[in-house]
Parts: C-alpha cells; structure tokens; sequence
C-alpha cells in the first residue's frame, strides 16, 4: 500500500505537489506493489496513491499505519515530523518487522538513535536505503497499556492548599488503576495522607534538587503510565478519556496549560507547557556541572546559566515539531521506562533550566516531546517571570515567534493575587529585608500598606532601597540581591539581570534606587500586573474560585475566544465547545464544602 | 573595610604620628566609615620628633608608580597596575597611597579602578588610607566615602512621590501596550510621547 502523507498547509513546511519535493522512486512503488506499506511525503511518479493522509501535523498520530513491512521514502529529509511518525511507526510494528528508509541521505537516521539501538539492527546499508530489523519490543511497549497510573507530585513543607487541590483532582479522575506518590513530605494542612505514598524524604533542601526529586518518583512509579507534575497543575476531570483518545506508546507528552488571571475567566494565558529554543542548542559558552566531570562540559552548568538564558524561549505551537522541544517541568506524561532511560540530570536545581537540557538530550537520544490535544490543564498559579503582563512570546502555527496576549488584559476585571504569597508573610519579608539592610536609626515605618497597595509598595521599597547600606564588592552585593529576590521582589529575577545587577551595583557604583527601580522592570511589572492592589493573596485559597455564572460565562466566551485563536495561541482538536469544555473540566473550584456559608 | 583620609600638612607634621593614630583607629574594628585626619587632628594628639620618620610596615604606593605623564596637567593612570595591585590585597592589613601633588579627577579615577579590582575579593584590606593635598582633603574625603560602599542616601518625600508618579505610569503603560512598544517609527512615537509625560509630570510641584 503506498500512503501519501501532506502537511498541514499552514505550516508553512514543505507541499505535496509534483513541483515542491521529488517524486517518489520507482523502487519504492514497485516495494509497494509488491505488499510492503511505503509512507512517504512524496507523491508517486505515475498514478494516484492508495491512500492521501493530508492535514498532517505533530499532534496527530501514525500508530495505525504500521505494518510488517515498513518502507519509509525521505521522510526525515521532507518532515520536520520524521521524529514522531517515526516513533509511532517504531513502537507500532510487530517484533521481526522490517523497516527500510530510503530517500534520505543523512549519515545519523533518527531510527539509529540510542532509544532505538537495542531494538532495532541495522540488517543492510547500501547508499539511499537502509534495512533495519525490530528484534525485541522498544523500551516503551514494555509498559503497554494505559489503564495504570502513577500520578508523582515534587513537594515541600510549605502550606499545601493548593497541592489538596491537585491531589484532589487526580482522585477524581476517569483512571481505573492509580497511585499518588510524593517526593517529599507536604504542609501540616496536607489532607489526603491516607490516599498517597510519601518517597524522596532523605533529598535535602533547600536547594531544591526538583530533578532528583523527580527521578525519585520514577524510580518509585509501580504502575507502567508516569504523570509527574507539579503542585500547581490541575489535570482535566477527563484525563483518562484524553490519555485514551490520544493513544499508547507516546514519548514525552503534555497537555496545553492556561493560566486564567482573572476570576470570571476572560483572561487567559497560556503558561508552561512545551516550550522551544531554537539557540539553546547551539550555545557555545559551556562549564561544568556540578559533578566537575571534565568530559561533559555543559551550556547548562551553573557558571553559565545566565548566558543560556539568553538562547530565546517561547512558548511552541503543539502542531509543529523540531528537536529543539522540551517539556517546560510542570508536567510530564510518559512510560516509567522511558523516564529511567532519560532522567533528568540530578546536578541542576530547580530553575536551572533542567526540563530544557532533558528535553534535548531526550530528542537527541530519539525521544521527541510532544503535546496531546485532546484536553488541556490549568495552572493554579503562574510565576510572573513566564507570564508576562504584556503577554508571553509564543509560536504561532507558521513558526513565527511573536508577543501574544488576550484582548481582555487591560480591562478592570477581578483578579487572582499576583504571587504566591500571602499579604502577611510579603509583609514579613520586607520588615525583614529592612532590618538586614538598614541601619536602626534610619529605618523608615513599615506600615501593611506596603504591601496592600501596589503603589504604596513601590514607594516604600524606593524608601528602604535608599536606605541600605552595603559594601560595594561581590559577595556581599550578590547576598543583597539574593534578598532582594526572595524578600522584596518574591519571585525568581531571570539570571542575566541578576548578573547586570551585581555589575551596575557592585562594579560600576549605581544606587539601588536606580539599578533596581528606575532601570530595571521587575518590580515595575508587579505594579503593572496588579496597579492598585491584590498583589499578594490572603490566603492560597484565593487561587481558587467558587461556581459561578460569571464564571459559567467567561468559560464559554474564552472558549470561543481560544477557538477562534487557535492557529496562534493554544490548539485542541475539537470546536469552541470542545475549547469550553477542556477549560470547564480543568477549573480549579473552591471544594464544595468550603464554599458553603 | 576601615577608610582614611589623610591631609598632606597631617603627613607632613608625623607619618608615625599618623600611624600611631590610624593604628588606634583600627583597634575599634571593621567599620565602614572614613575619617579624616588633617593636620589639627594630629596637633591635637601632639607630635613629637621621633614621629616625622617613615611608619614601619606600611604599604606606601606613590601614585607617581601609576601615572604616566601627558602634556596636559594631570597625567594619565595605568589602570591594569591599579587593578592588578588592589586584587592582590586579600586580607592585607593596610594600603597606603600618597597622592599628593595629584588633581580630584585622578584621584577619582584611582578610587574607581581601586574598586574594581577590590571587587572579587573574598576579603577586603584592612585598611586603606589616601594621603591627599590639603585643599583637596575634604572632598576626596567624600568621594572616598562613596567609592566603596552603597551608602544610604533618604529620598525627600516629593522625590518618592515623583519616583513613585514615574514608575506608575510606566506600569500604565506596560499594562496597555507591553514593553514591547513595536519597531521602527511607531516605537519612537510612543517612546516620545512617554517621555513628554514623564517630563511633565516631573515638573508637578
């Protein structure tokens, strides 16, 4: 049978006709006359293919098309997609098929890679055509079957609001078969002891070592399906239709997430999903991990995170695929054994730009990433160094990578806090902050409104900043800013600021005031992000809203919204009720009981 | 880090006097603080004979090491050897520079490349002091305050208040437009027009 694949139009990736790409060889039509299945992205020199699959794109699946006698002409050479019909078409054909790739004349196939060595042999090589043999089932059929999951949540002694949230969640979800591990011990408010097995107990923090945490779940998963995500991600109530409806020998896969900023749900970002780096890869400023192993020096070493920072992030578009993909960390779906073939590296902390450095030492090793498209997550909270106010960079269907955000930004609706702080604990901080920094008889008053009014914030931290007083030399200035961070600002400032800002501050003389407020947005962006107040949350419960028809109402129109925006922004299968419907199923409410009078 | 200022009538009256007194100075341990020492200070601690001859164990760099001469006044500084020379001084008990004879601009360009190159270390001299003409004392005993630490300097009210206006409205605007204001001839407009805001609003009483 001779299958004709076409890409989907608007992705801008090479066209089927006769005049875009070479015709397919007669060999290959003869292979196919002959009863092998030959795919290819080429149409045929003479005659009609037997079957057209047009429309083709990294979310869909080719796990059907296999057969015991594979013939794939060109298609890492014609498709930015060889990576995951590869995958599938691997994963899919019986022990003792026959795979032969012809048409492209690359010296590294994707099928060589080292996921695939052990199962695949090389059986003949001659120029345009190698043979490979599946001798023994790929690491992932080894854990075939979709009716078990382990659901491993990376946690941490602070208040567990939102993680009762999460894990409340999975207990309701559509999974027959399932168990709750913990990498660390949760909050005294944690409420579901009973329901999950706590592991990882002897990792130290702080720092937070989230990739050993991680490999720990995996390590511990009994059940074959790993869903590693965070204590912010709310999967949907119909997870396990999704995870069926998108189908079995998946590699690394997510869902989209959004992140509604607003109470009524009308104004929604998209935030951490599957990200992509086009300069992450080609770094060339590298240092040594945090093992020292003089053999592997790294873009992703802690002396050089904030150069690869600067490599360009943006969110990508689930319908294209390039091997510079990764799994932005907060949630993850794959085999438990494809998870222990590519852990992530146990020597980057959290926020070190670990899920982009296992990403692409996935896709090198023949593990791509990808999106599932059948529902999507929420985000309890969003840290606002991803999620700009002004929108985040995303890439839109055809590849380019612009700012997006939703019409209803600016408008004056009810907000969600800004940061995962509470008003009380903010307020803690900054008296602590001051106390550090400025001296007894200068120390300005400190009153709540500090930290209830965003402006009145900015005063009052302009006021302490020209206040403190400090030794202009590295360590002590590299300390202030650290502090600074977790005390003033209460978020993650990217790694090449903070770099500028021990420069300016420390080398170069610059006061505070003016390195920190008038020439760096940080806490501007606060400001812009929440102009009056809501900054902070009284409680994590704020994160969370009960039912509502305004919020009935804004499902419905920022499903229709997302819909409508689908080719730029964030892209299910299905129509704008499909769209409500993911958004409905994912809401994180306020549990019935709590919302009682 | 302890800082001196020292006036070149103060020198010139008793180095060891000045060093006696430093050395008593020192004794009241870390402090960010400069003091400056003139001539009626050491006056006042009375000067003896014996204390004119050169202090011992000082490390006295004359300024002249680092400067070479131009035809115009002031001469140029060699600022690898300023820097080469303070990043050697982890944990040194004190540096002492003579530089007088020597105009605020250098001395001001020093006390930068002083702190650069002081700037990595995991532990700073003890002590520096800056021997300095008399007429100049007084304000290199300022820049010399400035020089290596942040100091607090308390905003008035209305400066808050404008810096608190000028941050404001830059959060308006990031809010409405993103801080990505476009490209090319529409990006200087608004750029332009923010800063006639700004400039108007600075001018508020």
């Amino acid at each position: 049978m001779l299958i004709q694949l076409v890409h989907l139009r608007g992705l801008g990736y090479p066209g089927g006709g006769r005049h875009q790409t070479l015709a397919l060889p007669e060999a290959a039509q003869a292979r196919a006359a002959a009863g092998a299945t030959v795919i290819s992205f080429r149409p045929p020199a003479r005659g009609r293919p037997d079957r057209r699959l047009a429309g083709v794109s990294a979310t869909d699946r080719f796990t059907h098309l296999a057969g015991d006698d594979l013939v794939l002409v060109g298609l890492e050479s014609d498709s930015p997609l060889a990576p995951l019909i590869l995958w599938d078409l691997a994963h899919a054909a019986p022990v003792g098929a026959s795979l032969t790739l012809m048409g492209d004349h690359l010296p590294d196939s994707h099928l060589l890679r080292p996921y695939f060595a052990p199962a695949l042999q090389l059986e003949r090589e001659t120029p345009g055509e190698r043979v490979l043999r599946k001798i023994r089932p790929l690491p992932a059929e080894a854990d075939r079957g979709l009716e078990a999951w382990t659901f491993g949540i990376p946690v941490g002694p602070e208040d567990a609001t939102l993680l009762n949230a999460v894990v409340r969640r999975i207990l309701d979800l559509d999974i027959p078969v399932k168990e709750i591990v913990l990498c660390g011990r949760p909050g005294a408010n944690f409420a579901h002891w009973e329901q999950v097995r706590i592991v990882g107990e002897d990792i130290p923090a702080p720092p937070v070592r989230i990739g050993a945490k991680k490999n720990r779940l995996a390590q511990e998963a009994s059940h074959p399906n790993l869903c590693i995500l965070h204590d912010r991600v709310l999967l949907p109530l119909d997870f396990g239709r999704a995870v069926r409806r998108f189908g079995d020998d998946y590699p690394f896969t997510a869902f989209q997430s959004v992140f509604f900023d607003d109470r009524w749900h009308l104004v929604p970002r998209r935030y951490s999903d599957m990200g992509v780096s086009l300069r992450a890869r080609a770094a060339a400023a590298k240092g040594l991990r945090r093992d020292n192993d003089a053999a592997q020096p790294s873009a992703f070493a802690p002396a050089t995170l904030a150069l690869t920072e600067r490599a360009g992030y943006a969110f990508a578009h689930p319908r294209r695929h390039c091997a510079d993909r990764y799994l932005t960390g907060s949630l993850y779906l794959c085999k438990r054994s494809v998870w222990r073939l590519c852990p992530q590296d146990e020597t980057l902390h959290w926020v070190e730009f670990e899920d982009v450095e296992q990403g692409l030492r996935a896709a090198d090793a023949g593990i791509p990433s990808r999106i599932n498209p059948h529902s999507l997550t929420q985000s309890l909270i969003a840290r606002p160094l991803l999620a700009g106010v002004a929108g985040a960079h995303a890439e839109s269907l055809s590849g380019k990578v612009k700012l997006v955000r939703p019409w209803s930004e600016v408008l004056p609706l009810p907000r969600k806090p800004a940061l995962k702080a509470t008003q009380d604990a903010a307020w803690r901080a900054l008296q602590q902050f001051t106390l550090k920094y400025v001296r007894a008889e200068l120390r300005p008053p400190l009153p709540p409104r500090a930290v209830l009014d965003s402006r009145a914030r900015l005063r009052h931290v302009a006021d302490i900043l020209a206040r403190v007083e400090l030794r202009a030399s590295q360590g002590p200035v590299r300390a202030f800013l650290r502090d600074y961070e977790r005390w003033v600002v209460m978020d993650q400032i990217p790694y090449s600021t903070l770099e500028d800002l021990a420069q300016r501050i420390g080398e170069a003389g610059s006061s505070p005031v003016r390195a920190l407020l008038e020439e760096d947005d940080t806490l501007v962006q606060q400001v812009a992000r929440r102009p009056r107040r809501g900054l902070f949350c009284r409680s994590l419960g704020d994160f969370m809203q009960p039912r509502s028809w305004p919020l009935a109402a804004g499902t419905l129109l920022s499903g229709l919204y997302l819909y409508l925006r689908r080719r730029d922004w964030l892209y299910l299968d299905g129509g704008p009720w499909q769209y409500a419907q993911a958004l409905r199923r994912s809401t994180p409410l306020v549990p019935a009981r709590e919302a009682a009078p | 880090m302890n800082l001196y200022c020292v006036g070149a009538g103060a020198w010139q009256a008793g180095p060891r006097a000045v060093a006696g007194l430093v050395e008593r100075l020192q004794a009241r341990g870390p402090s960010g603080d400069v003091v400056l020492i003139d001539a009626a200070t050491l006056a006042r601690d009375g000067t003896t004979a014996d204390a004119r001859g050169e202090p011992a164990g000082w490390d006295l760099v004359d300024l002249r090491r680092w400067v070479h001469a131009t035809r115009t006044p002031g001469g140029t500084l060699d600022l690898p050897a300023v820097r080469r020379h303070a990043s050697a001084l982890a944990g040194a008990p004190l540096l002492a520079i003579d530089a007088r004879g020597f105009l605020l601009p250098l001395v001001d360009e020093l006390l930068v490349q002083l702190r650069i190159g002081l700037y990595g270390l995991a532990q700073d001299p003890r002590a520096l002091v800056l021997l300095c003409d008399d007429a100049l004392a007084l304000e290199a005993t300022a820049r010399v305050a400035q020089a290596f630490h942040i100091r607090a300097q308390p905003l008035d009210p209305a400066a808050l208040d404008r810096l608190q206006r000028r941050l404001g409205l830059r959060a308006w605007l990031m809010r409405l437009g993103g801080p990505s204001r476009g490209s090319g001839r529409w990006s200087r407009r608004v750029q332009r027009v923010l800063e006639r805001l700004q400039r108007r609003l600075e001018r508020r009483p």
